[in-house]
């Protein structure tokens, strides 16, 4: 009944959950708002990515973080259709059971609508109290919004289900990858005794068609094992097998590895490791993994003729090495989750350059299960450069457990 | 130069274990295949015990599984202290960890092209120093 009146008043009644602010809740009024798109089950940024640009998504993350409300007044909004205008917010945390933070409850009114909010006395009174008296108001205005425990029955069984979604995805993703083994283990198999039995007497286009069968073979599997071990990370259970290892012929593989795809693009490839390295604890398959895939990266989104460059050398107690590209680069609202998994720079982009968006949020695991980071500045247009950083001795005590 | 060994690969896949078969045969090696653990012991079995130079096995099984075998093997028998390479479909259940205390000597994970598992075999039996210098297993 609350959620009712709520749907129906003319001012915006928002409820979101988490921190990226997944909407549980958004009344007609925030539809209306959005041209009737429904931002229900979506995070924030990108429900309604017009709004970063007005101090609203980080209003929203200070809410989340602090646990105190937040109120702007006269912010310029721009609307869908109606264009900008500007209203007066206010966002109200939410607390679960145990008292953490568990969403945000958010109000917004057009700014000095005050009288004509008339005709929706409850919602729009007690926002506008809650905007005037600051924080008491807005103990009020969480009660409105959620005391009466409905709502924040509805919330809870909103963040229950979201925990189920996210043990039901992973689940599937585990069960699946594993059952994908065996047959590929096969089809590796069986191919390399076609390879062996046909070698005589195949035709050269036979031989070709067998070859691409066992690479795309090979693609399979390490997509499966990509899966595997972003479950692995993501349960934190990732497997290292660290030793004494000489980072720069690591680094020497993996662009020996490159070589080819880099030479098709007409890539520069410029490589300069710093003398006198020490050499560094760490799973020599993870590191080559690790600095493949930000290859992989660099080499997908750089025009043909442009260039790459390879940086190796030493701050602190760590060992830092630089991968610069004059790639199409990030546009600057992306940036922050590009190492998210299964996220990227925008959907047609992954059409034409292809991959499941899986290598960024590996390198971070993989340079992450070494004590270490992975970090990325980006122009875009200009380039990218990632950054990944590992602690000399970082991954002692990370054995595989 | 390929040593010719007498190898036991212990799987339950039928395709792979024909795979196994197949180019183990290919290269010269005498080729035992079984279904599964029990079957594994029962051919190691006492004094009688059959005589093999390297065992593959595979982790998952039904009936008694590749961490058992393992410790049966080890416990008495013609295996006490054969080389055993496990080759796993799976990261969960029986880890690296419990194979390699049990006393398998590798633990390599599915999909794997072949030639890296016979890599693996050739490395291992020459740390054994059960392959000359200059003999390979593959």
């Amino acid at each position: 009944m609350l959620l009712g009146l709520l749907d129906q008043a003319p001012a915006v009644v928002a409820l979101t959950v988490g921190p990226e602010h997944v909407f549980t809740f958004a009344n007609r009024a925030l539809r209306d708002r959005l041209g009737g798109r429904d931002p229900l089950g979506l995070p924030l940024r990108q429900a309604i990515p017009e709004w970063a640009d007005v101090p609203y998504h980080e209003a929203m993350d200070c809410v989340f973080g602090n646990g105190e409300p937040v109120r702007g007044l006269q912010v310029p909004l721009p609307g869908h259709e109606r264009g900008e205008e500007r209203v007066d917010f206010l966002h109200v945390p939410v607390r679960d059971a145990e008292g953490a933070v568990a969403g945000v409850a958010s109000f917004a009114v057009p700014a000095g609508s005050r009288d004509a909010a008339l005709d929706a006395r409850e919602t729009a009174i007690a926002f506008r109290e809650a905007a005037l008296a600051g924080r008491e108001a807005a103990l009020a205005a969480r009660e409105a919004a959620l005391a009466s425990g409905q709502a924040g029955e509805a919330l809870r069984a909103a963040i229950e289900a979201m925990k189920r979604a996210d043990a039901q995805r992973d689940g599937l993703l585990e069960v699946v990858s594993h059952e994908l083994r065996t047959p590929i283990h096969n089809m590796m198999g069986y191919g390399g005794i076609l390879r062996q039995s046909i070698a005589d007497r195949a035709t050269p286009a036979e031989r070709r068609h067998l070859e691409q069968l066992m690479r795309a073979t090979d693609d399979l599997a390490g997509i499966v094992n990509d899966l595997l071990d972003l479950g692995a990370i993501r349960a934190g259970t990732l497997a290292l097998r660290p030793r004494l290892v000489d980072f720069a012929s690591l680094v020497d593989e993996v662009v020996g590895d490159h070589a080819g795809s880099a030479r098709e693009k007409r890539l520069h490839l410029d490589v300069s490791i710093a003398p006198g390295l020490p050499p560094l604890v760490a799973d020599p398959g993870r590191v080559v993994q690790t600095l493949g895939k930000l290859f992989d990266n660099a080499i997908r989104y750089t025009p043909p003729g442009g260039r790459i460059a390879v940086r190796v050398g030493t701050r602190d107690d760590a060992l830092v090495c630089e991968i610069e590209d004059t790639g199409v680069g990030i546009p600057t609202e992306v940036l922050p989750h590009i190492f998210e998994p299964f996220r990227k720079v925008d959907a047609s982009l992954t059409r034409e350059r292809g991959g499941l968006g899986m290598g960024l949020a590996l390198s971070k695991g993989f340079a992450e299960a070494h004590g270490g980071t992975v970090g990325v500045t980006s122009v875009p247009g200009r380039g990218s450069t990632f950054r990944v950083r590992l602690p000399f001795t970082g991954a002692l005590g990370a054995e595989a457990p | 130069m390929i040593r010719a060994l007498d190898v036991l690969v212990v799987e339950d896949e039928p395709n792979t274990r024909e795979i196994a078969e197949l180019l183990l045969a290919d290269l010269g090696h005498r080729v035992t295949a079984c279904r599964d653990g029990e079957e594994a012991v029962a051919l190691c079995d006492g004094t009688a015990g059959r005589h093999f130079d390297v065992v593959l096995m595979d982790v998952q099984m039904p009936g008694m599984d590749g961490l058992e075998a393992i410790r049966r093997l080890r416990a008495s028998g013609s295996c006490r202290t054969v080389p055993i390479v496990c080759v796993s479909a799976r990261s969960g259940g029986s880890t690296r960890e419990d194979i390699l205390r049990a006393g398998g000597d590798r633990f390599l994970t599915k999909p794997i092209p072949q030639d890296v598992i016979f890599q693996a075999v050739t490395d291992l039996l020459h740390d054994r120093g059960l392959l000359e210098a200059g003999e390979t297993f593959a």
